[in-house]
C-alpha cells in the first residue's frame, strides 16, 4: 500500500500517517491482521523523525485500530467488518462531524448536494478494493457484514437534516 | 609483469571513463548532478548543457590521461603512472559532477526554481511487509570459489617454502616472514572478511531506503522492486569473479600453476569482465531502476507531486548527514547504489567498521 504525506501542507504529519491508514481500513487495502512496517522502518522509508510515525501510529493504537509490537511491526486490529463500532466511538466522532458538515454549510452548501457527497465517499469505501497490493494475511471474518460501515456512516446524514 | 599490469591500469582507465560518461544517463531525471529539482524542470535546457559541459571535460581529461598512460607503458617502465592516470580520471569525474552541480543549484536558487513546488514524501509499505529475500543461491559461486581457496591453501602448506612473502612489488615478492598457519591464512582471512562484508552490504542494501518518485510512486516501487533485485544479483557475481581472479593468483604463488604472466592478465580480466557487468546493468536500470520500464503501471499518478527539496542535508552533492533521519544506507545522488548516512552513528559504522577489521587483521601479521 502507498502511504503519501504532503510536507507542505497545514496538516501536521502524524496526523495525514494516521488519516490515511484509517482511510485504507475503510476501503479494504488493509484489512484486520494485515502488516505494516515497524515504527523504524516506516520513518526510515519516509526520511522523517522516529517519533512523527510513533505519534500517527499511537492514535490508531488508542481507537483500536492497531496492535503495536516492537519486533513485527504493527497489525491492523479491525476493519468495517470486524463487528460492531465499540460504543464510545459515536459521540466523540458525531461531535466531529458536525464540526465538518458545518464547515460546508456555514460556506453555504447545499444540504442535499453534501448529502449526495458523503453517499459517494461511503459508496468508493464500498467499491472492491481493487487497489489492494496482497499484503493482507487473510483474516477470517465473522459477525457484521459490509453493511456495518453503512450503519456507521448514517449518523452523518442526522445533524445534515436540521438545518 | 609491468606490462600486465599496464594493461590492467590501462583497461581499468577506460572503463572509468566509459563509466563517468555513462554516469549522466543513470542519475534520475528529477536528480541532475545531485540537484534536486521539481519535475516540471526536468526538461530545463540548462541541464542538458550541463550534462554536454560535464562529458566535454571528461572526454577531454580522458584524452590528456590516455596519452600519458600509453606513452609510459611505451618508454618509462612504472606502474605507478597507470595507477596515477586512473586516480586522475577519477578525481576528474567528481571535479566534473561539481562544476555541474554549482551551476544548476544557482539556478535552482536564484530562479527559484522549487518555490511553490508540491512537496511529498512516500512510501510503499509492501516493500517492508513483502521485503525482497536475499538471493543465496547467487551468493554460492562466490562462497564456494573461496572455500575452494581456503583448501588449497590447506593442501599446499607442506610444500610450501619456509620463508612466505607477505608483501609483493612489481619485481617480485620483497618482503618475507617465517612460513607459519597464520601468514598463510591471513590473505585468504581479508579475503574473507571482505566477501562477508560484501555480502552483509548486499543484505543491508535490500532494506535500505528506496527513493519513490512522489510523481509516480506505484511506478517507482515496482521499478525500485526489479533494481534491488537485479544489482543485488550483479554484485554477488562480481564478487565470484574477484574471487576466482584470486583463486588463479593464488594458484601460481602456491605453485599449482606455473609462473606465467598470462595467469594474472587472466586472473584482472575476469576483474574486468566482473565490474564491466555491474556497469552494464547499473545503466540498463539507472538508480532507483529509473530506467527500467514497467508495463501495466500509470506513468504519471501524480503529476506536479514533487519531492522534498532535501539538498541540505547533501554535503558537495556526495555525503549524506542528516541527524533527523534514522536511516543508516540511502540511496546515491551521484551514480547507482547507496550510501551511508553520516548523520547516523551507525552508518559511520558500517563505512569505517569493514577499514577497522581488515586493518587489524593486516597489523596482527605484520608483527
Amino acid at each position: 500500500m502507498i502511504i503519501e504525506l504532503d510536507l507542505g501542507g497545514e496538516v501536521p504529519i502524524y496526523q495525514q500517517l494516521r488519516d490515511r491508514i484509517v482511510e485504507a481500513i475503510a476501503d479494504g487495502r488493509l484489512t484486520e491482521g494485515s502488516q505494516l512496517p515497524s515504527t523504524r522502518q516506516l520513518a526510515t522509508d519516509f526520511g522523517i523523525n522516529f517519533h512523527t510515525v510513533n505519534k500517527g501510529y499511537d492514535l490508531l493504537r488508542q481507537q483500536g485500530l492497531l496492535r503495536l509490537n516492537r519486533k513485527t511491526g504493527a497489525v491492523v486490529q479491525r476493519d468495517a467488518r470486524s463487528g460492531p463500532p465499540p460504543p464510545d466511538l459515536l459521540p466523540d466522532w458525531t461531535a466531529r462531524a458536525r464540526t465538518l458538515l458545518a464547515e460546508a454549510v456555514a460556506q453555504g452548501c447545499q444540504g442535499t448536494d453534501v448529502l449526495d457527497l458523503c453517499r459517494d465517499i461511503l459508496a468508493a469505501f464500498q467499491a472492491a478494493p481493487g487497489d489492494s497490493d496482497a499484503t493482507h494475511t487473510g483474516a477470517t471474518h465473522t459477525g457484521a457484514t459490509r453493511t456495518d460501515s453503512e450503519a456507521t456512516g448514517t449518523p452523518a446524514a442526522d445533524p445534515e437534516d436540521k438545518p | 609483469m609491468t606490462g600486465v599490469l599496464l594493461v590492467y591500469y590501462l583497461l581499468l582507465l577506460l572503463l572509468i571513463t566509459g563509466a563517468g560518461l555513462l554516469l549522466p544517463r543513470m542519475q534520475r531525471a528529477t536528480l541532475p548532478f545531485g540537484v534536486r529539482i521539481p519535475p516540471d524542470r526536468v526538461g530545463e535546457p540548462l541541464v542538458a548543457a550541463c550534462v554536454r559541459t560535464y562529458r566535454r571535460r571528461l572526454l577531454t581529461v580522458a584524452a590528456v590521461l590516455l596519452g600519458i598512460a600509453v606513452t609510459a607503458a611505451l618508454t618509462v617502465d612504472s606502474v605507478w603512472l597507470g595507477v596515477a592516470t586512473v586516480l586522475l580520471m577519477v578525481l576528474a569525474i567528481f571535479a566534473a559532477f561539481l562544476g555541474a552541480r554549482r551551476i544548476l543549484k544557482q539556478a535552482k536558487e536564484t530562479e527559484h526554481w522549487y518555490a511553490g513546488a508540491d512537496q511529498h514524501v512516500v512510501a510503499d509499505t509492501g516493500l517492508r511487509t513483502q521485503p525482497e529475500r536475499f538471493p543465496w543461491l547467487w551468493a554460492v559461486p562466490a562462497v564456494v570459489l573461496l572455500l575452494a581457496t581456503a583448501v588449497l591453501g590447506i593442501i599446499r602448506y607442506p610444500e610450501l617454502p619456509s620463508m612466505i612473502a607477505t608483501h609483493h612489488s612489481l619485481h617480485g615478492p620483497d618482503r618475507f616472514a617465517p612460513k607459519s598457519p597464520l601468514t598463510v591464512a591471513a590473505p585468504v582471512l581479508v579475503q574473507a572478511v571482505v566477501d562477508a562484508l560484501v555480502i552483509g552490504i548486499v543484505a543491508l542494501s535490500l532494506h535500505a531506503r528506496p527513493d519513490l518518485d512522489p510523481s509516480a510512486p506505484r511506478r517507482s516501487s515496482a521499478q525500485h522492486r526489479i533494481f534491488v533485485r537485479r544489482l543485488s544479483r550483479v554484485l554477488l557475481v562480481l564478487l565470484a569473479c574477484l574471487n576466482l581472479g584470486m583463486l588463479l593468483i593464488w594458484s601460481q604463488l602456491w605453485s599449482v600453476l606455473p609462473p606465467s604472466p598470462w595467469v594474472l592478465l587472466a586472473a584482472f580480466l575476469i576483474d574486468i569482465v566482473g565490474i564491466a557487468t555491474v556497469l552494464v546493468v547499473s545503466v540498463r536500470s539507472g538508480q532507483g531502476g529509473s530506467r527500467i520500464a514497467v508495463p501495466g503501471v500509470e506513468s504519471a499518478e501524480h503529476p506536479g507531486a514533487a519531492a522534498r527539496d532535501d539538498d541540505r542535508y547533501w554535503r558537495a552533492g556526495m555525503f549524506y548527514v542528516n541527524r533527523d533521519d534514522p536511516s543508516i544506507m540511502v540511496p546515491k545522488r551521484f551514480g547507482v547504489g547507496w550510501t551511508v548516512n553520516f548523520g547516523n552513528p551507525w552508518g559511520v559504522l558500517v563505512l569505517l567498521g569493514p577499514l577497522v577489521i581488515i586493518l587489524g587483521i593486516v597489523l596482527l601479521v605484520r608483527h
